[in-house]
């Protein structure tokens, strides 16, 4: 056989060769590409005073390596604190079949439960005041279903948060309290409180309301010196509507507003204590990634917050002429002043 | 010409003994470069399984000392705070903002060196008198009462969480007898949160045991519940001892085939395990492996054929020759004959020129001759005919001679 002939041949066969690998390495960075799963999460909020913690959980899920339209696609519904639009929402995102749903409050994470019941479709609930009373899992360690999530605490820290309102002042007795008796965060919360107060000191004036116009009508004939502060127990509907209504009567009657979130004292409340929402958030999201890392949401305890959100306002201790004792303004994470 | 014919049909590939002894031997070849290329692929495989289990070993190092480090700074912080609360009259202010800034921390109390809790500070509940305990002859108690710092074993709240109690004299220098107890729980999710996260491609799993074995954090937290004591694993008995353990395989609770390491925290005789499935760990030595097999074997296919093709064609080649040395044969013979003839040709032409010649020569003698004899004749004709014509001429004469006599004589007459 010619030299020629032979060289060519080798010549080819190096190129076939060449082309081989070149082929295997564009089918492996192919079947990579299309083994990158891509994520899909559907996100359900009560209403936009707890997007803090919808935006931690986001926030969290990206620290863990899934970045929003590369390995993960998110469908978000508000329900604007319309109970109706809450299951219409659930149902919807039940429908679009995605790999987990995040989901915040206990009116909301009720609305999944039951838009989810038939389905494997994991649920990671957060802000939830007590997930055992609501019903949403058979104990604390093991769900038995579908969900898993983070608890707020509403109810075990009601009394501590108590005590700080009297260590703000010292001189308040009488605590008026607004709550829903059916409320699964409120109620428990209230009972909390009442049990404490005497020890604390202070008289409980508990009143139970069934919509959230009661308070703005309770308030409006209240008169100076028939409490001494105001709390908000932890009911949404409470926090609605003293938020509505009650930062301004509280400045007007000065008396110290004890309220849960930022968001609050921010409108003008004197003090918030309650759950740090954005790392509630965060929190969650570690849960969420041990469930699409294949783990059962009934395989995950159910968790209670790792940090909570002291905030004093400082510009409304000034309007209600009242002087917040040093020792309290250094436990404060946040002083607006 | 038929013998060319006869050749070519003889010719090339079609003797099955030839075909078997060059199979045989692109099949010998094929196997001595199959084995040669595997005994080199045995090493670059045990290369990249080094490679892979140092990367497992150096994730367990870093998950260790993520843990080592979160837990040394708490208690670092602790011993810290146990000085600072010895001025009195500041130590709610000391440990508020010690919660504060250190929420794994949840509660801190003051315990008199009597046994008897003074204060529980939390930032999320609510103590009373009712709430506080004796510690008195507790271990954790008595040895903090004596100078030391006494680290509990790892408990779990009811929810699962893990949680190890940190007791430290309450003295501002080591030199100093205690003047209280303080005893501070840790909860350690957040101390392996980080480490238990990392991705170690899709089945790797962090896990921690107790310095006696217990499984106290792992990615599914229903494991921990489960109270397992994972001392059975080779990958568990290294790490409790001080010693880092560079891997094995073995069967996971699951039955899953997985590859092991373990490596120690020292500072609580805990030990991190990594594990990753053997499929996992070894499917890029795997494809390695095929791919390179697949290669050898159509390289040596290929390498084959072209030795084969190269055979043929050099057969094939000979047959030419041969082929080319026959007609060459045959055109030689042609050629000579051709000369032969062309020679015989030359000499006949050479032969019939010279006959001509001669001939040539014959014929000029014949014609001189023959000229000779024309002249010989024409002289002769020409004598002969003038003769003739003077014959003719003297008639011609005698006839007018006649005539006029005739005439004459009628004249005459």
């Amino acid at each position: 056989m010619s030299k020629k002939i032979l060289i060519t041949l080798l010549v080819i066969i190096a190129l076939v060769m060449v082309l081989g690998i070149f082929w295997w390495q564009q089918s492996i960075e192919k079947k990579t590409k299309s083994e990158t799963k891509v994520y899909h999460v559907g996100l359900l909020q009560m209403a936009p005073t707890v997007a803090e913690n919808m935006e931690g959980f986001k926030l969290g899920m990206e620290e863990l390596g899934y970045k929003e339209g590369v390995n993960i696609e998110y469908t978000y519904r508000d329900a604007d604190g319309d109970l109706t639009k809450l299951d219409e929402y659930a149902k919807e995102l039940v429908d679009l079949k995605p790999d987990l749903i995040f989901v915040n409050t206990s009116p909301a994470t009720a609305a999944i439960k039951k838009a989810t019941e038939g389905t494997d479709i994991p649920v990671v609930f957060s802000m939830v005041a007590d997930p055992f009373r609501a019903g949403f899992i058979k104990t604390i360690e093991s769900s038995g279903n579908n969900l898993t999530g983070t608890g707020c605490a509403y109810i075990a820290i009601a009394p501590k948060r108590l005590e700080i309102l009297k260590e703000i002042d010292s001189d308040a007795k009488k605590v008026l309290i607004f709550y829903r008796p059916q409320d699964l965060s409120g109620g428990p919360a209230t009972e909390s409180i009442l049990e404490k107060a005497p020890e604390i000191g202070i008289k409980v004036i508990s009143i139970p309301i069934e919509k959230k116009e009661d308070i703005r009508d309770y308030l409006a004939k209240l008169k100076p010196g028939e409490i001494d502060a105001i709390m908000d127990p932890a009911d949404s509907m409470v926090t609605a509507g003293l938020t509505e209504w009650g930062i301004s009567k509280a400045n007007e009657l000065k008396v110290p507003l004890m309220m849960l979130s930022k968001g609050e004292c921010e409108k003008g409340a004197l003090v918030c204590f309650g759950v740090d929402y954005i790392d509630l958030g965060r929190q969650s999201s570690l849960m969420a990634n041990q469930i699409l890392m294949g783990i059962k949401p009934t395989n995950i305890p159910t968790e209670t917050p790792r940090k909570f959100l002291f905030v004093i306002n400082l510009k409304t201790a000034s309007a209600i002429g009242l002087e917040i004792p040093e020792g309290v303004l250094h436990k404060a994470d946040i002083i607006i002043k | 010409m038929e013998e060319i014919r006869n050749s070519g049909e003889k010719g090339l590939p079609r003797r099955t003994l030839l075909y078997s002894i060059i199979a045989l031997v692109i099949l010998g070849l094929v196997a001595v470069n199959i084995g040669i290329n595997l005994i080199w692929l045995e090493s670059f495989v045990r290369d990249l399984r080094d490679r892979s289990i140092n990367y497992l070993l150096s994730e367990a190092k870093r998950s260790s000392e993520n843990i080592e480090k979160f837990i040394q700074a708490e208690i670092n912080d602790i011993k810290r705070l146990s000085q600072d609360v010895t001025i009195s009259e500041n130590t709610e202010f000391f440990i508020s903002r010690f919660l504060k800034e250190n929420p794994a921390i949840k509660e801190i109390s003051i315990i008199n060196l009597n046994g008897r809790e003074e204060k529980r500070y939390s930032r999320k509940e609510y103590f009373t008198e009712k709430d506080l305990r004796d510690f008195a002859f507790l271990e954790e108690f008595e040895k903090a009462k004596e100078g030391q710092i006494f680290i509990s074993k790892v408990d779990f709240t009811p929810e699962g969480e893990p949680y190890i109690k940190i007791t430290a004299p309450i003295r501002k220098l080591e030199i100093e007898k205690p003047q209280a107890v303080l005893r501070a729980t840790f909860y350690l999710k957040g101390a392996w949160e980080k480490a238990l996260e990392m991705k170690i491609r899709e089945t790797g799993r962090v896990s921690v045991i107790d310095d006696k074995g217990m499984l106290i954090a792992d990615p599914d937290p229903s494991r921990v519940l489960e109270k397992i004591n994972l001392l059975i694993l080779p990958s568990a008995k290294s790490p409790i001892s001080g010693e880092i353990f560079r891997g094995t395989k073995y069967l996971n609770e699951k039955g899953i085939e997985v590859f092991g390491v373990g490596v120690p925290i020292k500072i609580l005789k805990w030990g991190v395990i990594v594990e990753q499935t053997t499929e996992e760990l070894e499917a890029p030595i795997k494809e390695i492996q095929k791919l390179t097999i697949i290669f050898l074997v159509v390289g040596t296919i290929i390498i084959g054929v072209l030795i084969w093709l190269d055979l043929i064609l050099r057969k094939a080649d000979k047959e030419v020759l041969k082929r080319h040395l026959i007609i060459e044969g045959q055109s030689k013979k042609l050629e000579e004959a051709k000369t032969s003839l062309e020679i015989r040709i030359q000499a006949r032409t050479r032969e019939l020129q010279e006959l001509a010649q001669k001939l040539e020569e014959q014929i000029r003698e014949r014609t001189k001759e023959l000229q000779n004899k024309v002249g010989e004749l024409e002289k002769f004709n020409r004598l002969a005919v003038g003769r003739e014509l003077k014959m003719i001429e003297l008639k011609e004469e005698i006839t007018k001679l006649k005539e006029q006599l005739q005439d004459q004589k009628h004249d005459s007459k």
